[in-house]
């Protein structure tokens, strides 16, 4: 896996730290370790990558719905948000290789749609307002910003 | 020992009681010396372990540990391992037995909150502690609502201040002071009639003030204050989220690194009350009938995340303790440099996030320090 991913990937779970309990059911009380901690940065950071390939996707004229899996009219913030539960559950080395397949789709886009790394920053911007949408509906706003500020800057780092 | 290491010693056992209270800590003082009885193989990973009081904890082969109340049915249940009484001497006894080593003119404030933590671990003390406090809140009623709030505002500061640095008031004590105060606020700016809650709050019979507090979240959401009492909820837990948040950076006097820790476990305690207050508020708040199945869901989650928190916060106060000598940080970045040297830096880049991130027992600068090889601990 890539040096850079993997690093993304354990400053997000670094930053989840012991807010994780927003994250996991309220019902069990879990005393997580770092294993779980790096599920949960992955699919952060993984959420990320997808939305703002989609994102960049949309800015080139790519019609939403074309591709599998992509709900029409569809908010960014839901599409965020299955895609961090869709990875969640997935076991490490299918996780690890998705990951790496975002990563890569998302640069590929960037490539193609020949952004500028100001306005790869832009739309990293929107997908992180989209983010903070997604995680609020978990976890407490200022927490939410928080961790999706340290996502983005992460997930700009690996592209 | 220095009368400075003495102190330190102190202040980290007196931590250690009032975070939650004393029983608390007591009990993970004890648990955690009889955990050290058990021989090597029982101490390691994928073990099932009796709770606390109910349940069961089972450790995993990464060392993460889950709480269940039930044993799974593939579980044996001869395979579940109680942990031996340790009869170690207690948290007091051992404060006690640092008294002498201070020196002459500094004993008498220690023996002073040694004094005070004794009383607030008696076992009538929660109940009598309540008791006052409803009968002077129901004198200041009486007088006017206002006298009600001031006595309320300067019962929140005592206790979260004065009262658990000289030990007469326990975290959990405090969360239920400056739970009950914000609500009141909250309340009365919001209708006159908050009267019947505020006559609820000084005359309904309670054993403890977190019982009182909880109750007062309940009353508020009956009696049509139920934004009132999740705007208080959702403020309450943002402040213990920032304070932890803060205590995290680090920050110390310039020209004083020595202090960083003392001031990070001084600003986690500070946060501890917050996350309790929350805890209570926001468990009380989901059962409100009227909720969406979303919002009670939201509501159990908000309780839940705080309250395994401030068992972080807690176990970093008990860590404090057993790292007075800075033996644990020896042995952890003793750890981490060994996988750093074996090449495996996945392994120490998760060993230091785990003990920093998670478990919150250092600020964020001592990362650094533990993943470098030639830092200075």
């Amino acid at each position: 896996m890539d040096p850079a991913l993997k690093a993304a990937r354990m400053e997000i779970a670094s930053e989840v730290g012991a807010d994780v309990g927003n994250f996991t059911p309220p019902d069990e009380k879990r005393f997580t370790g770092v294993e779980i901690m790096l599920v949960v940065g992955g699919a952060l950071l993984y959420g990320f990558l997808k939305g703002l390939a989609k994102k960049v996707g949309e800015k080139v004229g790519e019609k939403v719905g074309e591709k599998v899996g992509e709900k029409i009219g569809e908010p960014l913030s839901t599409y965020v948000g299955d895609k961090i539960d869709e990875l969640a559950g997935k076991d490490k080395a299918t996780q690890d290789r998705l990951l790496e397949e975002a990563q890569n789709e998302a640069k590929k886009k960037i490539q193609t749609a020949g952004l500028t790394s100001a306005q790869v920053k832009e739309t990293a911007q929107t997908v992180e307002t989209q983010m903070v949408i997604t995680l609020s509906a978990k976890a407490p706003k200022e927490i939410s910003v928080r961790i999706a500020r340290k996502v983005t800057s992460a997930g700009v780092g690996v592209l | 020992m220095s009368d400075h290491a003495v102190s330190q010693a102190f202040a980290a056992l007196q931590r250690l009681l009032v975070v939650v209270d004393p029983d608390y800590g007591e009990s993970g003082w004890q648990v955690a010396h009889s955990f050290l009885l058990l021989p090597p193989d029982k101490q390691s990973a994928n073990h099932w372990y009796r709770g606390r009081g109910s349940g069961f904890i089972h450790v995993d082969e990464n060392l993460n540990g889950q709480y269940v109340k039930e044993l799974p049915a593939d579980v044996d249940p001869a395979s579940v391992i109680d942990l031996p009484p340790a009869q170690y001497p207690t948290v007091l006894a051992t404060m006690k037995s640092l008294l002498p080593k201070f020196e002459d003119g500094r004993r008498p404030e220690f023996e002073s909150r040694l004094n005070e933590l004794t009383k607030a671990s008696s076992p009538t003390h929660a109940q009598e502690h309540t008791r006052n406090f409803q009968f002077l809140a129901q004198a200041a009623l009486m007088a006017s609502q206002k006298t009600l709030l001031t006595y309320l505002r300067k019962q929140a500061d005592f206790h979260y201040q004065t009262g658990m640095i000289q030990g007469s008031v326990t975290g959990t004590e405090a969360a239920a002071a400056l739970l009950i105060q914000k609500l009141a606020e909250a309340i009365a700016r919001a209708s006159p009639a908050a009267d019947t809650v505020f006559q609820r709050l000084v005359s309904t019979p309670v054993i403890s003030m977190e019982q009182l507090s909880a109750y007062m979240v309940r009353d508020c959401i009956q009696n049509g204050f139920s934004q009132q009492a999740y705007e208080v909820l959702r403020a309450v837990l943002s402040e213990g989220n920032g304070l932890v948040e803060g205590a995290r950076e680090g920050l110390h006097p310039v020209g004083h690194p020595e202090t960083m820790l003392d001031l990070y476990y001084f600003g986690l305690l500070g946060a501890a009350p917050y996350l309790r207050a929350a805890m209570v508020g926001y468990e009380v708040a989901a059962r409100n009938p009227a909720l969406s199945d979303a919002e009670r869901k939201t509501y159990a989650t908000r309780g839940n995340a705080a309250e395994e928190k401030l068992v972080r916060v807690s176990d970093a106060m008990m860590f404090a303790v057993k790292d007075l000598d800075g033996s644990q940080s020896r042995v952890k970045r003793a750890e981490i440099q060994k996988a750093l040297a074996t090449g495996n830096e996945d392994k120490a880049q998760g060993l230091a996030m785990e003990a920093v991130d998670l478990k919150l027992f250092y600020p964020k600068p001592f990362k650094q320090v533990l993943l470098e090889p030639d830092a200075k601990a």
